[in-house]
């Protein structure tokens, strides 16, 4: 088994990607350890399949290893790296039939270490709470349920588009040059997506069937 | 604090809210939305599952990380750049 040593503090991608491209191994697994975690969530939801989620993030960090001598310094790497990790999930999804988000066998081991502090929550605590405190409802299993429920409702150009901006932090700018698009229609279409899916979490925890 | 400019109705404000939360308004844009958030429940419960969603999703998912994802990466990239 691996030891992960601690990052150094304080030491940009741009150091650590001269480094690695020099030869410093080290240096490139600082890098992955850095992203591994948001690389992962980013692949997984758009995937929506662990399995795949890992064979994405692999990709993605392997690609990174083979261009980093073409990696264009005057966009951040990490910019860089969710770009390459959305466009890998992007083409994996669509090279396979589309499954339902809902394949609890697939995420029960990793659903297991989400489960709710109050399992004893009723579905109307976790509503009302979700009316009032969004925050404070959470943990309950009933808005986690409609999580993964609302995010699968999404098409997946837009919810690549949301993860990429909430998990992997891309400015507005390099989400319109990832999209080919102006950055006044990314706010806008980001603002539409996150109009929707509070609309599809609403509807979910009020019970009302999906559209 | 800035002064709010032309006050803004419910349906004004849902549409002020991808700016509002970016910090893009200028300043009494701003405070016209937090005025009617002052005195509006529902805009001020719209604006909480707003903000929420994306973050919720994002935790989420996040959540579902594998703990040894970080080993078998690193053991998959020495195995293929072989180091």
């Amino acid at each position: 088994m691996l030891v992960s040593l601690p990052e150094p503090p304080d030491v940009g991608d741009d150091v650590l990607v001269e480094s690695a491209r020099q030869g410093d191994y080290a240096a490139f697994e600082t890098l992955v350890r850095r992203h591994q975690r948001r690389v992962y969530a980013v692949a997984l939801g758009i995937v929506k399949n662990p399995a795949e989620a890992e064979e994405v993030a692999q990709e993605t960090f392997l690609s990174a290893f083979e261009h980093l001598d073409g990696f264009r310094g005057e966009a951040r790497f990490s910019t860089w790296l969710f770009r390459v990790a959305s466009n890998h999930a992007l083409m994996k999804l669509r090279k396979k039939k589309p499954e339902p988000w809902g394949d609890v066998t697939d995420l029960e081991p990793s659903l297991s270490r989400a489960q709710s502090r109050s399992e004893g929550t009723s579905p109307f605590d976790a509503l009302s709470q979700w009316a009032r405190r969004p925050d404070e409802a959470a943990d309950a299993n009933e808005v986690q349920d409609a999580l993964s429920g609302a995010l699968d409702a999404l098409a997946d150009d837009d919810r690549a588009l949301l993860l990429m901006r909430s998990i992997a932090e891309s400015s507005h700018e390099a989400l319109a040059e990832r999209f080919e698009t102006t950055v006044p229609a990314i706010k806008s279409r980001l603002h539409r997506i996150r109009l929707q899916l509070r609309g599809l979490l609403d509807e979910r925890l009020r019970g009302k069937p999906p559209p | 604090m800035s002064n709010p400019s032309r006050p803004v109705d419910c349906q004004q404000l849902v549409e002020l809210l991808g700016d509002y939360v970016d910090n893009q308004l200028a300043p009494d844009q701003r405070a016209s939305v937090d005025h009617h958030m002052n005195q509006c429940a529902p805009c001020m419960a719209f604006l909480r599952q707003y903000k929420f969603a994306p973050q919720a999703v994002r935790d989420h998912l996040l959540k579902a990380v594998p703990v040894d994802l970080e080993d078998r990466l690193l053991s998959f990239l020495k195995n293929r750049t072989k180091r």
